[in-house]
């Protein structure tokens, strides 16, 4: 309120300690989030206001004649806490803080409440802003003053905003952090906010000029660097523009949707982007050029990529073709030039990357943590100070890769499987394999399978049936051993135990596919549905990490036949294939049941085309086999 | 091309299809360092299908149009894809190589035979220069678009003073 208003209201402003309560401040974890503090209140009725409240968006209230909203009036509100509600309710712009009548139980007393300015609000009803999203956008420039502190004092450029950019970018998985925790915490004091970005480091480069060895594989990390930043950019800007579109239930990975539309955009232009990188010089390490300039670089190539007119068609091909089912499901990308041999490769032996040794001393750990990058060496993961060998792993949904902490990525097949579609499409690194997650309900017992040609069934779908170099046809994930543990044996699926919040002893369990291969322009539908079906109807024991076996050596001949079968691959019989597809269709139609009908024709026409695949790739057997016994 | 040429090459392609298809494919999966090595059998099958079927086209009817529109559009693909020229080119030879050989082996030995293997010669050439011609002009199309993105890189690089390397960002 300006000090002219002030004069010539009649009530006296400084004397009102209350607030009349009717949104998102009428949710007591929500205030506690802002204002840090519980407050006294009591039920109110705001007199001669009506509530608004467009779809999918926030209420607010505005002055109308002979109706009343409901609500709380909150008590004891100091100067402080008025100076936080009027920060988060963007006094002045968003809303109007005045002074109105309100019933509490027979009197009628004055109290502030925030009455919304409808043309400042329209704009986030159109982006689809909700109450969460403000309560996280208000979190959020609260933590960004600490951030803008810090560019300061990173860099001196007076334009464009960029040095605040700059350091976001360099900060973001710092900065989501502090946001997890705040809603896990109920707020988190300023100074607690303030020690984590100041500690919180900015990657330099010099250390290279010690490191000749490291200096061969600059080029790729740094371009690698580039292009998770680059993403990051625009995952944001989706995530920004379309809030509406990208929100997900609490239960899953919040940057699910909005690193598909990224991902969408940057792959639809993957030739500007090439020639971005190329033409600003940053494809490339340069002495001259700083970690910070990268950054920048990325952030420019971003902005010049996003055009509203191909995000909005994104948004809308989304919105077209999304199938949500039921289970909750995930998914481990793994890649690397030279396939298998990344785990225990010799120094020197991936030519682009080392086998992804100085991944952590690039600090690209960071940078792609919205994809859940890491170096996978099919060990125990323990801290990212140790400096190791194996896969690049994107793992969807795991937001804090200690503690294996993360949420499903979706559940929606046609999401995944467009996004690690897209992952593959955009990282240009060889893709290797694929590990399929799928949540399974609760109490829920494992059973025997009957027909072990099951899982034939499914390498015929998932797995890499190709000629070796004699031209043998084999199947490759299991014929090369890739899958194949000296201990443990065949690591076809497994058990896992995930947890969604970390410091948490609560855990779902997850069963693990991970025999199939990981493709490029491949569609992964097919794969994913009939695991799901096959895991509904059956629900097998997995082959690993379950401790109630029928018998210790109960996998022991079904491991000897898919070793066979992968040496030397034969047709699965018709009979088999047949009644595959039945236990499937089972599975599927229990989840279509809840899931309405068009989730249940999307189902039948996977079906389809499963049984399509299954025959397709048996036929290619058999013609082979006929061409070999020849 | 005669009639009789045509009727010749339709029956030899129609005994030997899925031979022919399943060698280019099962070479071009051995592609090492590609694309075409990480890409499932089954989808360079759909590809390569198609793509015979447009050379098929192109030498029965000696109209190199729908070729050219074919490769312009497989050019505008292949390069925002991030397919190198050599790797695309070094794809097309397998293919060349396979049809030669199917036709070498399989086509009745005659005067045709010379006429039909020099008409393909053509085709398979119209078919790499049209794909080099549209994939390199798309590629300065871009470049040119791109000139103001420099030029804001090189004001912010000349202008900015990074702290970086000092200890109190830290």
């Amino acid at each position: 309120m300006s000090p002219k208003e002030k004069k010539t209201a009649k009530i006296d402003w400084e004397t009102i300690d209350k607030v009349f309560v009717y949104g998102s401040l009428n949710n007591d974890y929500y205030l506690e989030l802002l204002t840090g503090t519980k407050l006294l209140s009591e039920k109110g009725l705001l007199l001669n206001h009506r509530r608004v409240q467009p779809e999918n968006s926030f209420t607010f209230a505005l002055p109308w004649k002979g109706y009343s909203i409901e609500g709380r009036v909150l008590y004891n509100v100091t100067p402080d806490i008025l100076e936080k509600l009027d920060a988060y309710e963007a006094e002045g712009s968003l809303y109007k803080r005045k002074v109105a009548q309100i019933q509490v139980n027979d009197k009628v007393i004055d109290s502030f409440v925030y009455i919304g300015k409808p043309r400042s609000i329209k704009p986030y009803i159109n982006k689809g802003f909700q109450e969460r999203d403000r309560i996280e956008e208000f979190v959020e420039s609260n933590v960004n003053r600490y951030v803008e502190q810090k560019a300061d004092m990173l860099l001196n450029y007076d334009r464009e905003s960029l040095p605040l950019k700059v350091t976001r970018e360099l900060l973001s998985e710092e900065v989501h952090s502090i946001l997890r925790q705040y809603f896990q915490d109920t707020g988190i004091p300023a100074f607690i906010i303030k020690h984590e970005i100041e500690k919180a480091s900015i990657p330099r480069l010099n250390w290279l000029k010690t490191d000749r060895k490291a200096v061969k594989y600059a080029d790729n990390y740094m371009k690698l660097a580039l292009n998770f930043m680059i993403f990051n950019q625009l995952e944001e800007k989706f995530r920004n523009d379309y809030r509406g579109q990208v929100n997900v239930a609490d239960e899953f990975y919040i940057h699910t949707l909005s690193a598909t539309m990224a991902l969408k955009l940057l792959v639809n232009q993957k030739q500007h982007l090439s020639s971005a990188i190329s033409h600003l010089e940053v494809d490339r390490y340069n002495p001259e050029i700083l970690y910070t300039d990268y950054a920048a670089a990325a952030i420019i190539i971003a902005e010049e990529l996003y055009d509203p007119v191909k995000a909005d068609e994104i948004v809308k091909w989304l919105k077209k073709n999304r199938h949500i089912g039921y289970l909750p499901l995930g998914a481990e990308l793994e890649f690397s030039n030279i396939g298998y041999r990344a785990v225990n490769s010799k120094e020197g032996e991936d030519p682009l990357y080392d086998s992804f040794y100085y991944f952590y001393k690039f600090d690209i750990m960071r940078r792609g943590w919205k994809l859940g990058a890491h170096v996978d060496d099919h060990g125990f993961l323990t801290s990212s100070n140790v400096r190791t060998r194996g896969f690049l792993e994107l793992a969807f949904g795991r937001y804090k890769l200690l503690g294996d902490v993360s949420k499903p990525a979706t559940q929606d097949p046609w999401v995944l499987s467009q996004l690690i579609d897209l992952a593959v499409r955009y990282l240009d690194i060889k893709p290797h394999s694929l590990h399929l997650s799928i949540q399974l309900p609760p109490n829920q017992e494992f059973r025997e399978i009957d027909n072990p040609d099951f899982f034939l069934c499914l390498l015929l779908l998932g797995g890499d049936l190709r000629e070796d170099s004699n031209g043998i046809l084999r199947e490759m994930r299991i014929h090369q051993r890739e899958i194949d543990h000296e201990e443990t044996g065949l690591n076809f699926s497994r058990l896992n135990k995930h947890h969604t919040v970390p410091d948490d002893n609560k855990w779902t369990p997850v069963i693990e596919y991970q025999f199939s291969r990981l493709f490029y322009e491949y569609d992964y539908q097919p794969l994913i549905m009939a695991l799901k079906g096959f895991q509904q109807e059956l629900n097998p024991y997995p082959f690993k990490s379950c401790n109630t076996l029928p018998k210790p050596d109960y996998f022991e001949p079904i491991e000897a036949m898919l070793f066979k079968w992968a040496d030397q691959p034969k047709p699965v019989s018709a009979k088999s294939i047949e009644d595959f597809i039945t236990t499937i269709e089972k599975g599927l139609d229990k989840e279509s049941e809840s899931m309405g009908k068009d989730y249940s024709k999307y189902s039948q026409r996977i079906i389809g085309r499963i049984e399509e695949q299954l025959k397709r790739r048996n036929r290619r057997i058999k013609k082979h086999d006929t061409l070999h016994k020849q | 091309m005669t009639h009789c040429t045509n009727s010749n090459l339709k029956r030899v392609i129609k005994e030997h299809r899925d031979d022919l298809i399943n060698n280019i494919c099962n070479k071009l999966q051995k592609m090492s360092e590609s694309h075409y090595e990480i890409i499932d059998f089954e989808r360079h099958q759909e590809r390569e299908e198609e793509f015979l079927d447009i050379m098929l086209k192109v030498i029965a009817d000696c109209d190199d149009k729908p070729l050219i529109q074919y490769m312009e559009n497989l050019a505008n693909k292949r390069s925002n894809e991030g397919y190198t020229l050599e790797e695309v080119q070094k794809a097309i030879r397998i293919f060349e190589n396979e049809f030669w050989s199917m036709l070498t082996t399989c086509y009745p030995l005659s005067e045709e035979l010379v006429e039909l293997l020099t008409e393909c010669n053509r085709a398979f050439a119209v078919a790499r220069d049209n794909f080099a011609k549209y994939y390199v002009s798309k590629t300065l199309d871009i470049q040119n678009e791109l000139n103001t993105l420099k030029e804001r890189f090189y004001i912010y690089k000349k202008d900015r003073k990074d702290f970086s390397d000092d200890q109190n960002v830290y």
